[in-house]
This record gives structure tokens, C-alpha cells and sequence, in this order.
């Protein structure tokens, strides 16, 4: 095994035989995973809201609005069953539901789910009801105004007989509703309830005015039909989720080639900190060139990235498979379909061997965090400038800002994997990647060169004598 | 080969700086050389020369027969001055990985460094963090880092600092076991007692020049050698003597005087004793002082030590 190969696995062993480098790689996944997760839980342990509906209208308001509540919480299942549809079977899945719930109900829409996908049929559970109706306070309901129903509904609320009372008076155009709720920051249904009583107000008003119900309805339905159209659809002209997936997935590993690079680089600098430090490079030195030093370091912080991102794909491709296997196969054919996986391949590395190779260098001349603090700032915030420009990239790839951008070669490894699933055109490929890989080799040169110098110096440094340092020549 | 280390002519330059002068000196193979002088003489620059880690400003360096010490880099075992090991590491981790670096397989390696740390009664400390270790274990954990490839040259900066009399001893020791079994050792220090014991040659560096080079016997006689006088007599009493130069004189917790003189060149000292006699001078002791190898230090580094 040469010297570089016996560096790099004692690079590698070193973190990964550390209780910390697996917590770091479990952590990540699931801080998103529960802050995924979180919202859909709470609302899934979420009790019932006991809601009563006390209607001093007399206009017969409060079961016109208890009918509307039901209705809206059948509308938010079959939407779930449409989503649960897409994820575990693709479009065609999600229409194929659709159009059996318009003909008979979610039973039906479930069934065509088993068709496409049996386990997440069964798996499928419709979302819990927000709210009960309850029938209100007897004594409320025959108070003779609101406040008098007030006073009833704040006992009921304050014994926790119900969770909400909501108090209809008034008339016609001008109805009012008093809500009393235990929740003083935010009533929960204070919403659904305002635009469910407006609804109701608008079609009475609409039949006041002799508008029928079924006009109504037929205007309410009025939909025109829209259809989303691109050369560059995979069908010719139509596009589907499939065609949208390049650009989501191109950003996500932007988003991921970013963190993965940032990632590696700092453990390479931190051990080269700690070589440093501890006066280890100087026996390294002793026994091995620089370049076989460094490229030993950063081939074994490669691997130790590698292994984070193998770990989270495999954790990522199962839940895909078992969550919404739909989606998995999608994403496969655009990873493998536009050659997407390559040019992520290629920028990883570029991106890599730029950063891993710089901080390196300039980890030779630290002896503390302080240090490297110092010298690294300016570094870091070039680097957060893609990542401000990538969230632009997917409404607008083409746009000349970031065009521009994708020329500079520190950028390039993240702005570009935003960009490529756009079909940028191939000479910006080509002539972007090929700058990026001349200044690797520039700053790998560069960065040898700085490692020699800063491994054997000694006493605090700035980055002016840094650069004064590598860019002199050496009197020997 | 004759010569393990061969210097021509050199010199190193930072900026204006001049670390070292137009050094030249040999080291003979097999035997144990001192590379002494002062903090700041260019000790360590000279070593970094040496070791190929800094490329010299001018002269010719010549290291087991190679113009490039970096093309012998496995033939070299190396201690630099400011110590330093993995700490998460097993001491037979270290020593494997750092053997492994100059060549020798795996298992070889760990094999030797379990031997050699059983053989320093560090066996029970071989799987232990090395954070966990003494720092004097520690230090003798590095120098088997740097003989576990068995080196024909084995480089030492300032190998005693920071250890115990104890410590210092055993490494005195395994210095002696590595010359013995053929290997040449070069290492540098400012304590001139591990020189006068260990070294069959001496370089003295002072300045970022040579100022001595040769054996520890030629180096003492750089320094005069001293009559010592105690007694009831004044420093202008002995100074009136013959054959006598310089005196320093300090008074005794007990009364009386010891003054040191030097003695000329061609005296033994006889005659200022007969002198002292002669003049009834009241003398309680006297002793004929050698030079040692730390009073050469001074002289030929012009008291810098």
C-alpha cells in the first residue's frame, strides 16, 4: 500500500471508529425528519375539536354552517387519498383515484389505490375530523340574545364541557359570530369558521338577489382548462411532475453538494489543525511528501464524505421506496435518463478537490480554531453567495445573473447542478466545468505549495503574511 | 560509506535573515554524533536541511550517499523538537502507521512495535489512547515511532527536553542501543552533560555558524583548565601568583574564600602552588579543575549558552 493509501485510512479510521462521526450522520436526517414529521403528528394526536353551534339567527345558520363543516372535512380526506395516491403510484395513480371518488366516494378511490399499490391501501388512514358538532346548551340556544348565550357558552368552555361555542346572531348580510374557545392564542377553527359562514352568506345574498342555487354551483364549478406545455417536456409538449423533477432534484443536490463539500472540508481542516497543533505534520513530513500527505488526507475525508452521502442516499432511497415508490422510479429515470448522476459525480469532486485542497493549505498555518477562523472568513462567505443564487436557479435557470455566476469557478460546483437539469446550452457546460478543473489544479498547486510552507512555520499568521509566505520565492 | 551526513558549504536564508552560515561538517556512519549550541544557533534549521524539509540557500548536503534526503526518506528515523502524536491513537497503532510510512508491512510493524514497547515496559500502555499516557511514556512512544523501521540514521532534536532524570537516563540508553547496533545517530541539544556522555563527536553551533567540530576530548581543550583555591587568602594574594590568569573568587558559607583561576597555557599549576606555600598562605584546599565539555560550550559559543 503506498504512503498516500496509508494516510488516507488513517484519516478515515480516525473519525470513523468515533462514536460522533455516526451521531453526526444520524442527526442530520433526523432533525428533518422531525421537523417533516412533526407538524403531521401533532395534528394526528391532535384531539377532536368539541364544538357547539348556539344559532340566534333564526335563519337556520347553524345547520347550514354544521353541514359546511362536515362537508370541508370530506373534501381535506379525499385530498389526502389523492396525495397518498401520487407518492405510492405516480400521476396516473392520483387521477385514476380522482375520477373513482368523483363516481363513488373514497371507498371507490381506495379500491384503485389497492389496484396501484396494495400495501399503502392498507397502510392509508383518512386524516382525523378537526372538529364535532355538538348539539349546543339547551339553555343557550334559547337565550334571548348573545349575551345572555354568552354567559352559558363561557361555563360550558370553562368546565370543559365543550371546547368551542360559537354564538350566530344578527341577520342576513350582517350575521356575527361570537367564538369562545380555550385557546386564547389562536382558536383553531377561527379561520374555517369565518370562510365557511362567509360562503353561506355570500349564496344567500347571490339567492336573495335571485340567483338559483344550482346557478351557484354551476358558476362556482367554472374552471377553464389549463394545460402546461414545453419543448422540453419528455412527451413533446406536455409537462408532467416527471419533466418538473430535474430542476427540484438538480437543486436538492446543489443544496446537497454544498453542505457535503463544506462538510468535508472542515473535518479536513480541523485535522490538519489538530496535526498541526499536536507538531505531527512535522514527522509526516519526515516521512512522506507533501503531496502524498495531502492527497492522503483528502482522499480519506473523501471517503468519510462518501460514506455520510451512502448512508443518507441508502436511508433516503428506502424510505422513497416504502413512502412513495411512485416517486422513486421518477427519480431514477432522471438521474440515469439525462445523465444528471454524472454531472453531480463530476461537480462533487471538482467542488471537492477545490475546497478540501484549500483548506488544507491554509490549515497548515493554524495552530487553533482561532486561527482558522481568521484566515478562513473571507473564504466562507464567498461560499455562501451560491446558495443565496439557488433557490433563484429553479424559477429561472436561465437567467443571466446566474449565468454569470456559473462562470466563476468557485461557484460552479453548486450552480450548476442547479442549472444542468435546465439543458443549459453545451458550451456552457463544457467551458464551465473545464475552468473549474483548471483552477483545481491551480489551487491544489497552490495549496502544496502553502501546505509545505505553513506545516513548518511557526507564531501567529494573518492572511497577509499567508500569501506573503507561499507567493515568495523561497531564498532556498 | 564513511560518512552518514555530509554538509558543504551550507547556508539557509529567510528574508534578510541568516539562520545558518556556510556550514560544513561530517557525520561519521555508526557512531554517535552531538549537535550542540545554544537556542537560536540554527540547530534545527541545519536538521530541517538534513531531513530535506527546507531546501538549503547554497552548499551541497549529502545523506546516505544521496544528494536528496527525501530519496532515503525510509532509511530515517526522525525526532523533532516540538513532540507530538494522534492522541486517540494506541501507541501500536502509532508505531505501525509511522513504520508503515517508511515501508515496513503491517504486521511486521505491529509485531516490532509490540517488541520494542515491551522492551521500555510500556506493554501494558501499548492499547491504551495516547492521551492517556504519561508525557515522559509518551515521548518514549515516539522515539520507537521513529526506530520501529529499524533506520541506519536516526535524527533526535533536542530529545531530552521536557523529561525527567529518570527519563533522561533511559533515553541515554536507548541511544546507546541504537549505536550499537550500527546505526548513526545524530542529535542535537544545549545540555552538554548527554553530549560529554553519549557522543563520540561534538558540532557546535553558535550564530547560525560552526564554531567547533570534533571530538568531546579536542572540544574540552578549548576551555583553559582551572587551579582552585580555598583558604583564608584574598583574590589578590592568588592573582599575585605565577602562571595564573583570570580569577573569579566567591565567599564560602563556612569562612573564608574559593577562587577559580585560570591557568596559562604553560603552566600546570605547580608553580603557583610552591608560590602559595612558599608565602605561607593560608590554603585549606586545592584542586587542578578540566575543562569540561560545558566550559568549552562557553568559550566557543562566546557565552551565549
Amino acid at each position: 500500500m503506498s504512503r498516500l493509501l496509508k494516510i488516507a485510512r488513517r484519516e478515515y479510521l480516525a473519525y470513523v471508529r468515533t462514536v460522533g462521526f455516526w451521531l453526526s450522520i444520524v442527526a442530520l436526517p433526523l432533525v428533518i425528519g422531525i421537523t417533516a414529521l412533526a407538524p403531521m403528528m401533532m395534528m394526528k394526536s391532535a384531539k377532536p375539536e368539541r364544538l357547539a353551534i348556539v344559532d340566534l339567527t333564526g335563519q337556520t345558520m347553524g345547520p347550514a354552517l354544521a353541514k359546511a363543516i362536515v362537508q370541508n372535512q370530506n373534501r381535506d380526506a379525499a385530498r389526502a387519498l389523492r396525495a397518498a395516491a401520487l407518492s405510492a403510484g405516480g400521476p396516473k395513480a392520483q387521477e385514476e383515484v380522482r375520477k373513482a371518488q368523483a363516481q363513488g366516494g373514497d371507498a371507490a378511490g381506495r379500491e384503485v389505490l389497492a389496484r396501484y399499490n396494495p400495501s399503502a391501501a392498507a397502510r392509508y388512514k383518512p386524516p382525523r375530523a378537526k372538529v364535532i358538532v355538538l348539539p349546543p346548551p339547551v339553555q343557550a340556544q334559547e337565550a334571548a340574545d348573545p349575551r345572555a348565550a354568552g354567559l352559558i357558552a363561557r361555563r360550558e368552555v370553562g368546565e370543559k364541557r365543550l371546547d368551542s361555542v360559537l354564538i350566530l346572531s344578527g341577520r342576513d348580510d350582517a350575521i356575527v359570530m361570537d367564538l369562545w374557545s380555550r385557546n386564547l392564542a389562536a382558536p383553531v377553527l377561527e379561520n374555517d369558521l369565518k370562510t365557511a359562514v362567509g360562503e353561506i352568506m355570500r349564496e344567500r345574498a347571490l339567492a336573495r338577489a335571485g340567483v338559483s342555487a344550482q346557478t351557484l354551483k354551476a358558476a362556482d364549478d367554472l374552471k377553464p382548462a389549463f394545460n402546461s406545455l414545453s419543448p422540453k417536456a419528455a412527451s413533446g409538449e406536455k409537462v408532467s411532475l416527471r419533466d418538473r423533477l430535474p430542476t427540484i432534484v438538480g437543486f436538492a443536490a446543489g443544496m446537497l453538494l454544498w453542505s457535503m463539500i463544506l462538510t468535508g472540508a472542515s473535518i479536513l481542516l480541523n485535522s490538519v489543525i489538530e496535526e498541526k497543533s499536536s507538531k505531527i505534520l512535522e514527522v509526516l513530513l519526515s516521512s512522506a511528501s507533501v503531496p502524498e500527505i495531502m492527497g492522503g488526507k483528502i482522499l480519506g475525508v473523501a471517503g468519510l464524505t462518501l460514506t455520510v452521502l451512502s448512508v443518507w442516499a441508502m436511508g433516503g432511497w428506502l424510505a422513497l421506496l416504502n413512502f412513495a415508490p411512485g416517486l422513486a422510479g421518477d427519480l431514477v429515470a432522471v438521474l440515469l435518463g439525462k445523465g444528471l448522476l454524472f454531472y453531480f459525480g463530476a461537480y462533487l469532486v471538482g467542488g471537492y478537490l477545490m475546497y478540501a485542497a484549500l483548506f488544507a493549505g491554509v490549515g497548515a498555518f493554524c495552530e487553533s480554531q482561532r486561527d482558522a477562523q481568521t484566515l478562513l472568513g473571507p473564504i466562507m462567505m464567498v461560499m455562501t453567495i451560491p446558495v443565496v443564487f439557488m433557490g433563484q436557479a429553479i424559477r429561472s435557470p436561465e437567467a443571466p445573473i446566474l449565468n454569470a455566476l456559473s462562470w466563476i469557478p468557485p461557484f460552479t460546483p453548486f450552480l450548476m447542478p442547479v442549472r444542468i437539469a435546465s439543458d443549459p446550452p453545451l458550451v456552457q457546460v463544457i467551458g464551465t466545468t473545464a475552468l473549474m478543473a483548471v483552477t483545481v489544479v491551480g489551487i491544489i498547486a497552490f495549496s502544496t505549495r502553502a501546505f509545505h510552507v505553513g506545516a513548518l512555520a511557526t507564531g501567529k499568521i494573518d492572511l497577509k503574511t499567508l500569501i506573503g509566505l507561499i507567493v515568495r520565492k523561497q531564498a532556498g | 560509506m564513511v560518512n552518514a551526513v555530509t554538509l558543504e558549504g551550507v547556508s539557509k536564508t529567510y528574508d534578510e535573515f541568516h539562520a545558518v552560515r556556510d556550514v560544513s561538517f561530517e557525520v561519521p556512519a555508526g557512531r554517535i554524533t552531538g549537535f550542540l549550541g545554544p537556542n537560536g544557533a540554527g540547530k534545527t534549521s541545519t536538521i530541517r536541511m538534513i531531513l530535506g524539509l527546507l531546501p538549503a540557500s547554497a552548499g551541497k548536503i549529502t545523506v546516505l550517499g544521496e544528494n536528496d534526503a527525501t530519496s532515503v526518506r525510509s532509511r530515517i528515523g526522525f525526532l523533532p523538537e516540538e513532540r507530538g502524536l494522534y492522541k486517540r491513537m494506541t501507541p501500536i497503532d502509532a508505531i505501525a502507521f509511522f513504520a508503515g510510512l517508511k515501508g515496513v508491512p503491517e504486521v511486521e510493524g505491529r509485531k516490532r512495535a509490540k517488541a520494542m514497547l515491551e522492551a521500555q515496559g510500556l506493554g501494558y500502555a501499548m492499547k491504551k489512547p495516547i492521551k492517556e499516557l504519561s508525557k515522559g511514556m509518551a515521548q518514549k512512544v515516539q522515539l520507537i515511532s521513529a526506530l520501529a523501521h529499524e533506520p541506519e540514521l536516526v535524527v533526535l532534536d533536542e530529545p531530552f527536553s521536557g523529561l525527567d532524570p529518570v527519563n533522561q537516563q533511559a533515553l541515554e540508553a536507548m541511544i546507546r542501543e541504537i549505536a550499537a547496533r550500527g546505526a548513526t545517530v545524530l542529535f542535537s541539544t544545549h545540555v552538554m552533560q548527554h553530549a560529554e556522555r553519549l557522543c563520540d563527536k561534538v558540532v557546535l553551533m553558535a550564530r547560525g555558524r560552526k564554531v567547533f567540530d570534533g571530538d568531546v576530548a579536542t572540544a574540552r581543550c578549548a576551555a583553559p583548565r582551572a587551579l582552585v583555591l580555598e583558604g583564608d587568602l584574598s583574590a589578590e594574594q592568588v592573582m599575585a601568583l605565577p602562571g595564573l590568569g583570570a580569577v573569579t573568587s566567591e565567599a564560602l558559607p563556612d569562612g573564608g574564600w574559593r577562587h577559580v583561576a585560570v591557568l596559562s597555557e604553560t603552566s600546570g599549576g605547580h608553580d603557583a602552588l610552591k608560590a602559595a606555600f612558599a608565602r605561607d598562605l593560608s590554603l585549606r584546599r586545592f584542586e587542578l579543575k578540566e575543562p569540561s565539555l560545558h566550559d568549552a560550550f562557553i568559550v566557543l559559543t562566546g557565552g551565549q549558552a
